[in-house]
């Protein structure tokens, strides 16, 4: 069987749409995930020296090996050596005709994958596509090394590539209070880089009502910017435009918003079955400008979908311009002292406003989580590693403040409601006060 | 037309999650309707509608059925009883036909088929049809509330309003009878007995929406040009206005239930801003303080989102534009404020609706927390009459015997 057979075969949706180019062992595993999945028609193409991971890898994806010269000749199994026909990239990519963009998805870090990637994208140039790279950053736990080799990677691709959002693995880890499996960070980094590809992919091909355009992320990115970060969050149900934000500001990435108050520009796709209406996509755009610096206002794009009947999601893609304002996203809240000086959070003890001080007053008791989260005094004591990151919250988005909620690891009482069916609609139990679900704060 | 005194006897039982309520009324021969019984027991064994304790439920109801039977000088036999829970759904189908006759005129046969295919609506297993209510008939893509007959047309259409419900759970309360030797005469839904007992027909015609705020449910019901075109059931009540209450000042739901009725509203006014009163206990002593902002705010929490619901339900089904107003009863109509509440989230005119039609004490009629039992009455009026014309109608089962062997007369 020849190699280049599966290009017109195998996969259904194989034989049109833009390339998804998956790099090294992370980018091929994501992108076997995301062929699995079947939703993105694209054309998967794997990159890599070493296919030991063969097996695991979609079947419809066209494998390269590269050699270190940066050679690049189709990957043969052992034992089909004969049917063996040379083709490289560029006449893979020639074959039907040049896309007008190329996701490229790579795990940053990797020797392998740092000395392909800038052939790759000059390759898929050359071509006369634009290049949108999705990239993970090495978790801190893999070494200063890898962690260096993978930030000058960026560094060239920056001034290379058309796009690139990056997703920090080790922020992914934020949410979660107790020690993580390795098996377990790994499964989330490449979850966030396959929503994110697919997030990137679904906001530039939707037929949308009102459309976001490569020219839009290429404007936003190209050239001047140090990160983009992408987040998405969905819901169904009553209320789903607010629970779907909310949803979204829960996104690891996104820091419960903090990271949008550094943002210098976003991108934001809704995309709702038939129902959608204006009232929720200006309820979104509104909540989620506010979160946005002063004078930054999103670029929305809508469309709808009616494959998940009732669902409502939002995409978001920010631009970080300053390199400044990137450190600072990276403080790591346990060790303050390893950031820059001008980049020190200074933390004090504010007077509380009154809804504040009963929460204060209730977290000193240690059952504050129904009502609200919890403020601690941070002039004295360890800093939580759970809190947001430190001085990105109240100084920096204006008036409003979000607390991280406890989690509430005890049982609910069900009072008088114990011996029947809860009551469900859209899937909020209605069951539980209205207060508690909404977070309304008593005098 | 009423053979005798125990037929032109009418009782409806509505076994609500707060109260058991057993009205008795005779009907006379022009079918106006004139209470001669009432009776009423606490509900402790039904929660959301349902009944979740047989023998507490058991002993209501018989309570109830007892003090009315008193209050008639007459023994019961036969209730129409109103059913309610989150198992009830209702649906709209359509069914149509083409007129195959020469002259393209409609027949009564061709009813007769169009209703047939409107019927075949798969029911998931276990539900029980409740109701069928005929909405409409479309004539070539013309509506029209009359009877097509005579008409010319092509196609025929008709819209027909389906409430159905679980099977298991509507025996429950039928079973319960059975032990007190009561028959079900009929199931009618709460929603649209209570729609029945406050709707007159200028609000059943203009387009009015009724909300029963009961104990443990909210039903509620669109009537449109004279028929119930949308009716549906939240199971959300009182008492989680009072759960609520419970849970976020941390009292006991008796004591929360108390609060509610003595110092709750569904709205926070400026007037009880940071407002705080001393509850007393049995010696007279200051027992707690009740901050009675922060008591009204978990009322309106709990109601605004009722009505919002409400609402939501009605936009998913386009019913928003055929409403005119609202009609509030059920005991939570009560409530201080409700109306402005309400109006405030359905943006419609609002009003509590008592009994209309009927005769009796006004203590009943007047309630709008019987609007229910009363609906049930109008209900079984008119189901009566309904049996009765059809038995009338119906070749008698000798002539049928005749037929069936071919007996010529």
């Amino acid at each position: 069987m020849s190699l280049t057979e599966p290009i017109k075969m195998s996969h259904p949706s194989a034989s049109h749409g833009e390339p998804l180019i998956c790099i090294g062992q992370m980018g091929g595993l994501v992108g076997s995930i995301l062929l699995e999945h079947g939703k993105m028609p694209v054309r998967g193409v794997a990159l890599d020296n070493d296919f030991s991971y063969y097996q695991a890898l979609h079947s419809s994806m066209f494998k390269f090996s590269c050699d270190a010269d940066g050679s690049i000749q189709p990957f043969v199994p052992d034992g089909h050596e004969d049917a063996m026909e040379s083709i490289n990239l560029q006449e893979l990519f020639k074959q039907e005709g040049t896309s007008a963009w190329v996701l490229v998805l790579v795990g940053l870090g990797g020797v392998f994958s740092d000395q392909i990637i800038p052939q790759v994208v000059s390759s898929i140039q050359a071509q006369g596509s634009m290049v949108v790279v999705v990239a993970s950053l090495p978790f801190d736990m893999e070494g200063e090394a890898k962690t260096k080799q993978a930030e000058k990677t960026l560094d060239t691709l920056l001034q290379s590539a058309d796009a690139v959002i990056a997703i920090p693995n080790q922020a992914l880890l934020k949410e979660h209070a107790s020690p993580v499996k390795m098996k377990t960070a790994f499964e989330l980094s490449r979850t966030a880089l396959a929503q994110a590809v697919d997030g990137v992919w679904e906001m530039l091909r939707a037929d949308g009502l009102t459309n976001i355009e490569m020219s839009h992320l290429k404007d936003l990115f190209q050239g001047h910017h140090v990160k983009g970060l992408f987040a998405s969050g969905q819901a169904a149900g009553f209320n789903r435009a607010k629970c779907a934000v909310e949803s979204l500001l829960g996104h690891p990435q996104m820091e419960d918003g903090a990271a949008l108050a550094l943002a210098d520009a976003c991108l934001l796709q809704i995309t709702g079955d038939e129902s959608l209406t204006f009232k929720e996509v200006d309820r979104i755009e509104r909540a989620l400008s506010r979160l946005l610096p002063a004078g930054i206002s999103p670029v929305v794009g809508t469309s709808v979908c009616g494959t998940r009947e009732g669902w409502l999601s939002i995409r978001l893609v920010s631009a970080h311009f300053s390199q400044a304002k990137e450190n600072l996203l990276h403080v790591s809240p346990g060790e303050p002292d390893a950031t820059p000086d001008s980049f020190k959070v200074t933390i004090q003890k504010k007077t509380p406003l009154p809804q504040e001080a009963i929460i204060e007053e209730e977290a000193a008791k240690g059952d504050a989580p129904l009502l609200g989260g919890n403020v601690e005094d941070h002039d004295s004591g360890p800093i939580n590693p759970l809190e947001p990151p430190l001085g990105t919250r109240s100084s920096q988005r204006g008036s409003k403040r979000y607390f991280q909620t406890l989690l509430n690891l005890g049982a609910k009482k069900k009072g008088r409601f114990a011996s029947c069916d809860p009551t469900y609609y859209h899937s909020i139990n209605l069951d539980e006060p209205t207060f508690q679900r909404k977070g309304v704060l008593f005098n | 037309m009423w053979t005798s005194k125990q037929d032109s006897l009418v009782t409806a039982l509505e076994i609500g999650t707060s109260k058991v309520v057993v009205i008795v009324a005779e009907v006379n021969e022009s079918e106006a309707i004139n209470i001669i019984g009432f009776g009423q027991s606490r509900s402790r064994g039904v929660i959301k509608g349902q009944i979740v304790d047989t023998k507490l439920a058991y002993d209501d109801i018989r309570q109830a059925i007892k003090d009315a039977e008193e209050k008639a000088d007459r023994e019961l036999h036969q209730v129409y009883l109103g059913v309610t829970g989150q198992h009830v759904t209702s649906s709209n189908y359509t069914g149509s036909h083409a007129i195959a006759s020469l002259d393209r005129c409609i027949t009564g046969e061709d009813l007769e088929d169009v209703m047939a295919n409107a019927r075949r609506f798969n029911l998931s297993q276990g539900q029980h049809m409740i109701h069928v209510i005929r909405q409409q008939f479309m004539v070539d893509g013309r509506a029209t509330m009359h009877s097509p007959v005579g008409l010319p047309g092509s196609d025929l259409a008709v819209v027909l309003h389906a409430v159905q419900g679980y099977k298991d759970r509507l025996q429950r309360p039928v079973q319960l009878l059975r032990k007190m030797k009561l028959e079900a005469e009929n199931l009618a839904f709460n929603g649209l007995a209570s729609a029945l007992a406050v709707l007159n027909p200028t609000q059943k015609a203009d387009g009015t929406l009724v909300i029963d705020l009961g104990g443990g449910t909210t039903e509620y019901a669109v009537c449109s040009r004279g028929v119930v075109c949308h009716s549906g059931v939240i199971a959300v009540g009182g008492d989680h206005v009072t759960q609520d209450i419970a849970t976020g000042l941390n009292y006991t739901f008796s004591r929360a239930e108390d609060l509610k009725i003595k110092f709750g509203s569904a709205m926070v006014t400026e007037s009880v801003r940071g407002q705080v009163r001393d509850i007393l206990n049995e010696t007279g002593l200051t027992d707690h303080r009740v901050n009675i902002e922060n008591l009204r705010r978990i009322m309106s929490e709990r109601l605004k989102e009722t009505f919002a619901i409400v609402g939501a339900e009605l936009d998913r089904c386009d019913m928003v534009d055929m409403v005119q107003s609202v009609v509030l009863c059920g005991g939570g109509a009560y409530t201080p404020d409700i109306c402005t509440l309400a109006e405030k989230v359905l943006e419609l005119p609002v009003q509590v609706g008592a009994g209309v039609n009927l005769h009796g004490p006004s203590s009943i009629i007047e309630r709008p927390e019987y609007a229910t039992a009363l609906g049930l009455l109008k209900f079984g009026v008119f189901d009566f009459a309904r049996r009765r014309e059809s038995h009338t109608d119906r070749v008698p089962w000798s002539q049928r015997l005749k037929n069936l062997l071919r007996i010529e007369q």
